[in-house]
């Protein structure tokens, strides 16, 4: 128990959250941004709750102290109180590089720039971080790059709601002239 | 008593109430304004895509605090379609309340309430009301940060009329808050009493309304909405109608594009779209949804008293509108109606600007 | 060497003899852009030959110059098999026609005296050509299946070759002996286009599509009001069919892409094992946190006083969230005199949780509205938008034995006991009390 909590106290003050990258992307974007870019919990990871140090169980504590380690880029992390996105800046650029990132957190797209883009959105993860938009959810992005990724993307169904979309109003206009025709048709007769 | 009779039967006259004078005799004027009539249309179509979207949506979603939130990610993420769906929602109803604005104004711009129309407007404005409604209960249903703490802050905007009024009835607004909320602070029994407002209670009152509203338009034609005479009229059947069923077209279009390639939460920052926590702290930027600006940014600027004058002497004014202006001319409404489409506008563009200009710094 | 002349030669002699060809006969002989009519001196086959030969041929047009103009678009579209077996058929069905519809008249041509006094040699080199092509091109959409596919990679990227001046046949030259046939006549035929008939395909008249409606006058009103019953019907049954095919169409169209996912949006997702266990455990933690808050409803609805944090916990500068009596967030911070300050967190404006930072004037601020409320006394910073300071919530310490050593009341006074001992504040911890006339929401 006493091991536990010495490695409580230990994992807390190595493991900080690095507020800087938070400041710089909001301040660069405009847009609230919290410790859920990287981190688990919204919170942070000091804490008792979930994805947070003080609820982990030995298996994860196990994998924290594994991503501590992981000081040059290219290590294969997995660490609990992480998200994707922040095992995945610990792969790239290595722990000792990220703490490094810190006094420029400007840095942190130069290294993401070639990173790719993990959720698919068509933003990639460097250019999300400046946005201040959540690089881990396909739906959260820069509205208007992610308006132009998906017009492209679904040009196919675009062309067919059109195309739909034209022919319904076509035959719906003519059903109603006919309608209209025949209801026409029908009050003369009924007159003469 | 008789008046009442009356009154109603010149508002309902059946012997107007048949085929040949309501749709196949029917006209409509054509001239500057007649853009202006196809924004109810609009507006009906929108509210129906909001029906059939919502339903698809009951399918999955499930009202408790521990499962709101989840079961709307798993319609964006799992369900087939499900972002679609759920996008189409948040986009038409957002465009629901833009057309619903712009009807408003142009109708009051064209002195459409005018006798006999007064019941057709009394409706309009019953269902504006209900769209607003309709807005801010479906605010609170996905159980996020800025879902809970934007209806937190708007019910608490109800309590603040305590302190105005004397003190044997300082207690009302509270009462009435925790009456809406069910309970000390928004939990379980907002979210199930903002649930049936959503999806039973007002869209009944919305049916019934929209029903009056559509027959009376019937029954008494569009309003002839200039000064001067109408030189030229269209058809109402088929083709006003057809042009109608065009601009449905032309908005189903929009919308579903819009839906499919813009994702209505990228507006919000992420943070805010985080399952509602209650013991953290409050994201920054919380805000109403962008048609409650109006009165927001006054709220935040001006004393409460003032704009809660404002808005429910807005609603007086509206709602006795065929009265108020019974002899205004159409150019006044006009000016009128510019008026509040030009403050409407400013405010919700740039309303944070003259926020941060009134209160300095950021 | 024929190769290379048919698949390099030819195509920049065909190009060259097209354009100074038009360009001649567009500017010299600008009334001859025509097909020579002969509708006055036989009517009754040229329908049965002509219709079917041009809708034929506009479709099969179509259809080659979509994948050259909109690749990408055309890769989307066939990509789908329906869609792809859909425009295929429509393709072989439209090359049947052309060549009935050119079998009808070539044989006009032939049986019919009156025609051949207007007849060229040449018109009959056309017919043949033009049969052939058409001929190749069925044998090659049937024995080399989904051309659409294969072609736009192999056909297309040839004749771009050829456009970017770089003449590449690496993509055709191996190809089997119908399609390079098709390929070489067309360059033929499209070198013979200023020299024959067929040149009348640069004089469509599109600006029928385009031209400003005209009022024709046999529909005005007397007119519209006598026609007869038989007219009307016949006239409503027309509208009806263009309504009936429309929707139809519409209905096709978002079968394809669209209606088969609101299908799939009822039907729901099939998870694999690893995705519903990821939901399952989101959902889990959900049940937690929501576990969590009752009992702390709970533990407040039954205990007197409710253990926070340990003294040395708390620090003044960083407030720590705890949970009030009334189930709000509150904050606790430590005094200079290193006893805790416990205030409410729930802004007194409209109810955000204030945050837990204090800056540099011993201020906290509540995010929704920027409030500032001073940590120790709770009152608002003047010009806040709220005036009602933050409450301070009733606590008390106990040392490790349970006695107590200092408390606080709601109006934010603090007092310490006897038994009070700062060298020992490591051990204590501090709790909340339940004031009176506090309940529990």
């Amino acid at each position: 128990m006493v091991r536990m909590i010495c490695l409580l106290a230990f994992a807390a003050t190595m493991l900080q959250a690095y507020p800087e990258f938070q400041k710089f992307s909001q301040t660069h974007s405009g847009r609230t941004v919290n410790c859920g870019m990287c981190h688990a919990s919204p919170e942070g990871p000091d804490g008792l709750s979930f994805g947070q140090v003080g609820s982990l169980d030995s298996v994860q504590m196990e994998l924290l102290k594994d991503a501590r380690r992981a000081q040059q880029p290219g290590m294969d992390v997995n660490n609990p109180v992480l998200n994707p996105f922040g095992n995945k800046l610990v792969r790239v650029m290595g722990v000792r590089l990220l703490v490094d990132a810190k006094k420029d957190p400007a840095m942190l797209h130069f290294y993401l720039k070639d990173a790719g883009d993990m959720d698919g959105d068509g933003v990639t993860d460097a250019q999300e971080f400046l946005d201040g938009t959540n690089p881990d959810n396909r739906y959260h992005g820069d509205p208007l790059a992610l308006f132009l990724t998906n017009v492209q993307h679904h040009l196919f169904e675009i062309v067919m709601i059109f195309m739909a979309t034209g022919a319904g109003m076509f035959g719906l206009s003519n059903l109603l002239m006919a309608f209209a025709a025949g209801g026409e048709g029908k009050k003369r007769s009924n007159s003469v | 008593m008789t008046s009442v009779w009356e009154f109603l039967a010149e508002r309902f006259p059946v012997e107007k109430m048949d085929l040949q004078h309501m749709v196949q005799g029917k006209t409509v004027p054509v001239h500057r304004m007649s853009w202006a009539y196809y924004l109810g249309g609009i507006t009906l179509f929108l509210f129906l895509i909001q029906v059939v979207t919502g339903l698809m949506l009951l399918f999955y979603y499930q009202p408790t605090v521990n499962d709101a939130f989840e079961s709307v990610q798993y319609i964006t993420e799992e369900v087939p379609g499900g972002h679609i769906i759920r996008n189409l929602h948040a986009w038409s109803a957002s465009a629901m309340i833009f057309f619903v604005l712009a009807h408003l104004v142009t109708t009051f711009a064209m002195k459409a309430f005018a006798k006999p129309r007064e019941v057709t407007w009394l409706a309009g404005i019953g269902l504006l009301l209900i769209t607003f409604g309709f807005g801010f209960s479906g605010y609170l249903l996905p159980w996020n940060q800025i879902a809970v703490n934007a209806t937190k802050i708007g019910l608490q905007s109800i309590e603040a009329m305590g302190q105005y009024l004397p003190a044997s009835m300082a207690h009302l607004p509270t009462q009435l808050k925790e009456i809406i909320q069910g309970e000390a602070s928004v939990g379980q029994a907002t979210l199930s009493r903002f649930f049936v407002l959503h999806v039973v209670v007002l869209p009944l009152i919305s049916f019934g309304l929209i029903g009056i509203h559509l027959f009376s338009v019937q029954l008494h034609g569009m309003s002839k909405g200039i000064p001067g005479e109408v030189k030229r009229t269209e058809k109402f059947f088929p083709t006003f109608i057809i042009k109608d069923f065009s601009t449905w077209g032309a908005v189903f279009f929009i919308m579903f594009i819009l839906a499919l390639t813009l994702p209505f939460d990228a507006f919000f920052s992420f943070p805010l779209m985080d399952p509602y926590n209650a013991r953290g702290s409050t994201p920054d930027g919380i805000k109403p949804e962008w048609y409650f600006y109006m009165v927001y940014y006054p709220l935040e600027m001006l004393p409460y008293w003032l704009v809660m004058l404002a808005v429910n002497g807005g609603i007086v004014v509206l709602l006795l509108a065929p009265w108020i202006f019974k002899h205004t001319s159409i150019k006044t409404l006009r000016m009128l109606a510019v008026g509040f489409a030009l403050y409407f506008v400013i405010i919700t563009l740039f309303g944070d600007v003259i926020y941060h200009l009134v209160k300095g710094g950021a | 060497m024929i190769i290379q002349f048919l698949f390099i030669g030819l195509p920049y002699a065909a190009i060259a003899a097209v354009v100074i060809g038009t360009y001649y006969r567009l500017t010299r002989k600008e009334y001859t852009v025509s097909s020579l009519s002969s509708q006055f001196l036989e009517s009754k086959y040229l329908k049965w030959g002509s219709v079917p030969w041009h809708l034929g041929i506009l479709v099969i047009f179509v259809g080659h110059l979509v994948p050259f103009l909109l690749p990408d678009l055309w890769a989307d579209l066939v990509k789908h098999r329906s869609i792809l077996i859909a425009l295929e058929a429509a393709g072989f069905v439209a090359g049947v026609m052309c060549v009935l519809g050119l079998v009808v008249l070539i044989i006009r041509r032939i049986i019919t005296s009156t025609l051949q006094l207007v007849t060229k040699p040449l018109d009959f080199v056309v017919y043949v050509l033009l049969l052939s092509q058409i001929l190749l091109g069925l044998v090659t959409a049937y024995s080399y299946r989904y051309g659409s596919v294969w072609a736009p990679g192999t056909v297309y990227a040839y004749l771009f070759s050829v456009l970017r001046l770089s003449p590449d046949m690496t993509y055709v030259q191996d190809m089997p002996f119908v399609i390079q046939a098709h390929i070489a006549l067309a360059w033929v035929i499209l070198m013979l286009i200023p020299f024959t008939r067929l040149i009348h395909m640069f004089s469509i008249p599109l600006e029928y599509l385009f031209r400003l409606p005209q009022k024709v006058v046999w529909t005005n009103e007397v007119r519209w009001n006598r026609r007869s019953e038989r007219a009307q019907y016949m006239e409503s049954r027309r509208y009806f069919f263009r309504g009936v095919a429309g929707v139809t169409g519409a209905a096709g169209l978002l079968s394809f892409g669209v209606l088969e996912k609101s299908g799939h949006y009822f039907q729901g997702q099939t998870l694999d094992d690893a995705k519903e266990a990821a939901l399952l455990e989101k959902r889990l933690k959900r049940m937690k946190l929501t576990t969590e808050e009752k009992s702390y409803e709970l533990e407040r609805l039954k205990n007197e006083a409710i253990y926070i944090a340990d003294l040395k916990e708390l620090q003044p500068a960083t407030g720590k969230y705890f949970i009030d009596y009334e189930m709000r967030p509150a904050l606790a911070f430590r005094d200079a005199k290193g006893l805790p300050n416990l205030l409410s967190a729930k802004c007194t404006h409209l109810g955000c949780t204030v945050g837990k930072d204090v800056d540099g004037q011993g201020r906290i601020v509540c995010p929704c509205h920027v409030s500032y409320f001073d940590i120790h006394t709770g009152v608002p910073q003047a010009g806040s938008p709220t005036e009602i300071p933050l409450e301070h919530l009733a606590w008390h310490v106990r040392a490790s034995d349970g006695t107590i050593v200092a408390h606080g009341a709601p109006d934010g006074t603090v007092a310490t006991t006897a038994a009070y001992d700062a060298a020992k504040s490591e051990t204590y911890k501090v709790f909340i009390i339940k004031s009176k006339g506090v309940t529990v929401a």
